[in-house]
């Protein structure tokens, strides 16, 4: 069967049928393109010729022609629309006229730079000219940095090694820096958060550098889909850009669908699991060999994913060697064979975490499914992105869980297909982050006291250094004294680069068979986890927590492991609080995760087999939260003293079960609709409740962050209040189940048969009474310093190193589920 | 003396002032064997803001020493005011041209490069690096780093010059004395900083003179001495013979296998070089004997020997079929190299055999494998020697 097909059948077959929730199709687009433009180099032309390149797409022709006019710009086109050319053509152009000219590319991860530099270097050597490209990163050897600084044309690196090892020590770097003409920052939309905000320090840095040897280098950027991606590029690197949206690139048609499994028990609000669902799916697609990738939300999804399509090849007589897991922990040589090996078609079908969402050349797919919503708009454009062809039919796939979420796309598809895309977001004036990188800045060049680094705080931060003995003023300009390299102590990623290894002792010698970074080590492989790597079985026999090792011995056993984590939280310090029906607050805390118990899961039917217990210490973060008090007079008497728009009065008091109740229901509602807001991802946040909080004295219930020191998002939250209680009241009151359902107030089990009542009673008397919403005045005190102010700007949407599935708990359901109060 | 925000301050020691084993003068003297290559030398240590390197690190003391009328004459430059950094380059950088020779300690690594990015960073003409220089932190890890665990300059004094520092700060406190001065305008703080260099450099001056008194009188050497590494210093600057006296000493005590191959490698080199056949196949033969080498190792020395100094084929393929008996088990990696011996030993000695008898002559079959010995022994043996 074709694809064509394959979708006929899915839409006419009536069980099949029944699952679509939409059904779009997408119109094909021809290709626009233009002659190469007079200014390029005829030998250059000629190259690409040779390399079957006959003319340009408009958007590249469009680029070349403003960097010809020296202007910065940013390119947004889909995948695979050739967005490399739009910078290497002016850099080679530069390069070929001036040869003295230099070029710097940055990539935000080692594996998209290594692709991209085989590409050039292959255009290079078709060009015959003595064009020099060379990678520097942290594996390049000592003995080959010399050359490179002194004579790499282009310098391949990331922001990190700019940070730490090219910026500080700069004057080895004369020759780059003297020549530089232009930096290329490829995926921008990536430079979001915490990270883009170290990111837009570290090139101001560069610019203070270029200035300081005379030049003034253009700047090319590139972006996946965002929401505002000149406003973006223009914060990042402090200039104003020109911007280039209009793909030149020819596109089949394709179908995007939203598939919402079946309910399977309506009491329970509880859906066909979503995995099963997608093996279904995927069934046909495997059959009749179509290209299809499959991104799943977690390490554990994509494994299962990988177990269920090996299965499915084998039952339809297709080699299972053309199944092929992805997703971080792999050994780089696994990846880059795996990434060939789709380019080159010998792999069939992927089952992928965002690992592959990021520029990764992999060629182009026929299909792609998404088990459950990947929790933006932007990055399920961007998965759904990996099918595409530039002539024939391709399908999207978008497989709904029982997340609230995933539910709320499912009946409100517009939100979808109507709302641009998130806005990245990011604050270089954020006041920690600007401090750091003033520190390292003035490290690398005295700073003149008036000289244009481009924040506003510049001068009020230097003084509060000069106190510290950081820096000294000799009456001109700032010069560093302390004795520490400060770039050490700025890590531009907030999540630990810390990993377990993973070592197989199946054989007579023990060889390593992966990673798995530190935070998703207790729940991924505590000792008898299962353990799956590439579709194979392993099971832990022993995790050395100090040596940050993990050893394993292949298995083939019929389930799988599911560990649970005890969540519990202390307040450390109120920044900020405000009165009224339901008393809130923000500030800092500190989250204990504490692993307990694991389940074996029998593949397949998700029966439980089996359980143990987890032996491991718990771990803590320093991070920021915001918290809501139910106040004892509510909870003990009910909301009948508020007042309360539906439903009988009460007078009798609540039981624990009925406020336990209560309360899961209020923060399943509140974290189901956060991310809206915040445009985080779900598990950005995590949630807690207390019947009788510690800290507070009543009934609590804790949104925190889950990143190391906060970025901003609990202010947010504690700010935006009103809104995020209005969004709730929406959500519970639209939904259609009874007593409560993993898409609103969460499943009946857990808030029982009062729950959602009075849930919708609690969050409707906050709207409903006057006096809400205004903040103390001890909090708006709190804000005086302009210092710090910036910090709430700032939005992390994610931070983690390689942009794999975040969050401890391994199922695509999310930690959420497994999430129990702390007493 | 002040002068634009920074101080110079002369000091000289007469030349028979002791530091460390023998007088100023003599150290002078006996340096000039050490090196550099240069007429004028000048001994340079800086004291900095930081130990990590960078652009951020800054030199606020440059000490200079040189050979003055009867004595040795330090010039100290300090940076007052970090605003003076380009004019007191200036002026050392003036000072500096007046030789065409350095000698430091560790400069390789860290004053001469920081000194050129300071150059650099004042835009100022940053010609240092390219001057004659001699890091004797080179020298002394030669010397001295297996003989005493280390090689810093404070365990030098310690165990080799035997100088003892009355008072004195150690190297780490000295930036935050700096900065404590930049905050506080208290001079005083910095006067142990002074002296520390001021030791700094006397210590180089006998260090250098003692490093040229070994080298120049290796028979007679005042202080324990890593034997080994004194050949290797003689062997670099062509006193072979000399080398391969230390080497022979380095043999006498050596009783970690490592080194103990580095040592005779060395020597059998010397011997291969001067054309000492028998004394190779002594030294071999005793390494063989002496059981701290693996005795396959040895073997395996002794059949290249035989087969390409001394061109007898039957004995190599004799001591290479030892050779194999003696390696432990089937899964040592070096059992192929020496079947692949082993193989090429025996097919020459069939063509002699054969020869002897055959119409072709045996001398003109031995020519022709003696070049073919030649090519192979160039691409094969050396490096494999070399690799240990």
């Amino acid at each position: 069967m074709t694809l064509l097909q394959i979708l006929n059948r899915l839409q006419s077959d009536p069980y099949l049928s029944s699952r679509i929730a939409t059904w779009k199709t997408l119109p094909a687009r021809s290709a626009r393109t233009a002659p190469f433009p007079d200014a390029v180099n005829p030998g250059l032309a000629g190259a690409l010729r040779q390399r079957g390149i006959e003319s340009l797409y408009s958007h590249q022709a469009e680029a070349f022609r403003a960097a010809h006019a020296g202007e910065h710009l940013v390119v947004v086109t889909p995948t695979a629309s050739g967005k490399t050319l739009c910078y290497n053509l002016p850099v080679l152009n530069r390069i070929l006229t001036e040869p003295n000219a230099r070029a710097l590319y940055l990539f935000p991860t080692k594996a998209l730079s290594a692709d991209q530099v085989d590409e050039l270097q292959q255009l290079v050597h078709t060009l015959h000219a003595d064009i020099k490209t060379f990678t520097y990163d942290g594996d390049t050897p000592a003995s080959a940095r010399r050359a490179i600084r002194a004579a790499g044309h282009i310098v391949v690196t990331n922001p990190d090694m700019l940070h730490t090892a090219i910026l500080p020590h700069h004057t080895k770097w004369l020759r780059l820096f003297e020549n530089l003409r232009y930096v290329i920052v490829d995926e921008l939309h990536q430079y979001r958060g915490v990270f883009g905000s170290h990111v837009a320090n570290v090139i101001r840095r560069l610019s203070r550098i270029c200035r300081f040897y005379g030049s003034d280098p253009q700047f090319i950027c590139t972006s996946a889909t965002i929401g505002n991606p000149q406003e973006h590029a223009e914060r990042l690197i402090g200039r104003p850009v020109t911007l280039i949206d209009q793909s030149g690139a020819p596109a089949g048609e394709k179908v995007i669908a939203f598939i919402n499994p079946p309910v399977v028990n309506r009491e329970l609000g509880i859906r066909r699991d979503t995995l099963l669902e997608v093996r279904d799916l995927a069934s046909e697609l495997i059959r009749n060999q179509i290209p299809t990738i499959t991104f799943g939300r977690s390490r554990l999804a994509a494994e299962l994913l990988t177990t269920y399509f090996k299965d499915l090849a084998t039952h339809h007589g297709r080699d299972p060697e053309t199944i092929r897991g992805y997703r971080a922990g792999y050994l780089p040589s696994e990846r880059r064979a795996i990434e060939r090996g789709l380019r080159e078609g010998d792999i069939r079908a992927v089952a992928a975490t965002n690992a592959l969402e990021l520029g990764i050349d992999i060629g182009q797919l026929a299909a792609a499914i998404l088990a459950g919503y990947p929790g933006t708009i932007a990055s399920t454009w961007q998965q759904m992105g990996r099918a595409g062809r530039t002539s024939e039919l391709a399908a999207a796939f978008l497989v709904a869980t029982s997340d609230p979420l995933d539910q709320y796309l499912m009946t409100h598809p517009e939100y979808f297909f109507e709302h641009s895309p998130e806005h990245a977001l990011i604050n270089p004036d954020n006041l920690l982050v600007l401090t750091s990188h003033l520190k390292c800045a003035v490290f690398e060049l005295p700073m003149g006291r008036d000289e244009p680094y481009g924040a506003a705080a510049q001068d009020a931060i230097m003084r509060h250094l000069q106190s510290e003995h950081i820096v000294h003023d000799d009456g001109r300009r700032w010069h560093y004294v302390a004795e520490r390299f400060p770039a050490e102590d700025v890590s531009l990623r907030s999540a630990s680069t810390e990993n377990v290894i993973i070592i197989d002792e199946t054989g007579p010698t023990p060889h390593v068979v992966g990673e798995v970074d530190l935070a998703s080590a207790p729940a991924l492989v505590h000792e008898h986890a299962i353990y799956m790597h590439l579709g194979q079985q392993y099971e832990v026999q022993r995790l050395d927590w100090d040596q940050r090792k993990a050893y394993v011995k292949q298995v083939e056993v019929d389930y799988y492991t599911d560990a649970e984590i005890a969540v519990g939280i202390d307040i450390l310090k109120e920044d900020g609080g405000a009165r009224g029906p339901l008393p809130r607050a923000h500030g800092d805390v500190v989250v204990t995760y504490r692993p307990t118990i694991f389940k074996k899961l029998k593949l397949f039917t998700q029966e439980n087999v089996g359980w143990g217990r987890i032996n491991l210490p718990e771990t803590t973060i320093h991070t920021t939260g915001a918290w809501w008090i139910l106040p004892s007079v509510i909870a003990r008497s009910g909301p009948a003293v508020i007042a309360r728009p539906e439903g009988p009065k009460q007078s009798q008091m609540w039981s624990n079960d009925r406020l336990q109740g209560a309360l899961a229901a209020v923060s399943h509602a509140l974290h189901n609709i956060a991310p809206l807001y915040l445009m985080c991802d779900p598990n950005d946040l995590g949630r807690v409740y207390e019947i009788r909080s510690p800290h507070t004295g009543h009934p609590t219930i804790y949104l925190y962050e889950r990143a190391p020191g906060g970025v901003g998002l609990a202010e947010r939250l504690f700010r935006l209040h009103d809104e995020l209680v209005t969004a709730a009241i929406d959500l519970v009151r639209n939904c259609g189940c009874e007593w409560g359902c993993p898409s609103c107030v969460g499943p009946v089990l857990e808030v029982g048969s009062t729950g959602k009542a009075d849930c919708l009673a609690i969050l409707s008397s906050v709207i409903a009474s006057p006096e809400m919403s205004s903040p103390s005045s001890r909090d708006l005190e709190g804000r005086g310093d302009p210092l710090l102010t910036p910090s709430s700007r700032a939005q992390r949407s994610d931070l983690l190193s390689d942009g794999d599935c975040h969050g401890a708990s391994p199922l695509a359901t999310g930690i959420a589920s497994s999430l129990r109060s702390s007493q | 003396m002040t002068d634009h925000g920074f101080d110079i301050r002369t000091r000289t020691w007469p030349l028979d002032r002791v530091h460390g084993l023998r007088p100023l003068g003599d150290a002078l003297h006996l340096g000039r064997t050490a090196g550099p290559v240069g007429n004028s030398v000048a001994w340079l240590d800086t004291e900095t803001t930081g130990l990590a390197g960078g652009t951020g690190t800054y030199v606020f003391l440059i000490g200079i020493a040189s050979t003055g009328e009867d004595c040795v004459s330090l010039t100290q430059y300090f940076l007052r005011d970090l605003g003076a950094e380009p004019e007191m380059l200036e002026a050392v950088g003036d000072h500096l041209r007046r030789f065409d020779a350095l000698v430091t300690f560790n400069g390789t690594r860290f004053d001469l490069p920081l000194l050129q990015t300071r150059f650099l960073l004042c835009r100022m003409r940053a010609d240092i690096a390219s001057e004659s220089h001699l890091d004797l932190m080179s020298v002394a890890r030669r010397l001295w780093h297996r003989r005493l665990g280390g090689y810093s300059m404070a365990l030098l004094e310690q165990m080799i010059l035997k100088v003892e520092r009355c008072i004195d700060v150690p190297g780490w406190v000295i930036p935050s004395l700096y900065v404590q001065f930049l905050h506080t305008g208290d001079f005083d703080v910095l006067e142990p900083v002074f002296a520390h260099n001021e030791q700094d450099i006397l210590s180089l001056v006998a260090l250098h003179g003692l490093a040229g008194e070994l080298l120049a009188h290796p028979d007679r050497t005042p202080v324990v001495v890593d034997w080994f590494g004194l050949g290797r210093l003689l062997d670099v600057r062509g006193q072979v013979d000399a080398a391969a006296g230390c080497y022979e000493l380095a043999l006498e005590d050596e009783h970690e296998p490592p080194a103990r191959r580095r040592a005779a490698t060395a020597l059998a080199r010397h011997y291969r070089r001067t054309g000492q056949p028998e004394r190779l196949l002594d030294l071999w033969d005793r390494e063989a004997q002496a059981g701290i080498l693996p005795r396959w190792q040895a073997l395996e020395r002794l059949a290249m020997v035989w087969e390409w100094e001394l061109r007898d084929p039957q004995r190599a393929l004799t001591h290479t079929e030892h050779a194999l008996a003696a390696l432990n088990g089937d899964g040592d990696p070096c059992r192929a190299r020496l079947l692949h011996r082993r193989e090429r030993l025996q097919r020459r000695v069939r063509v002699l055999t054969r020869s002897l008898r055959g119409p072709e002559g045996a001398e003109a079959i031995l020519r022709r494998e003696a070049r073919r010995a030649v090519a192979i022994s160039s691409s094969e043996d050396i490096p494999s020697l070399r690799s240990r």
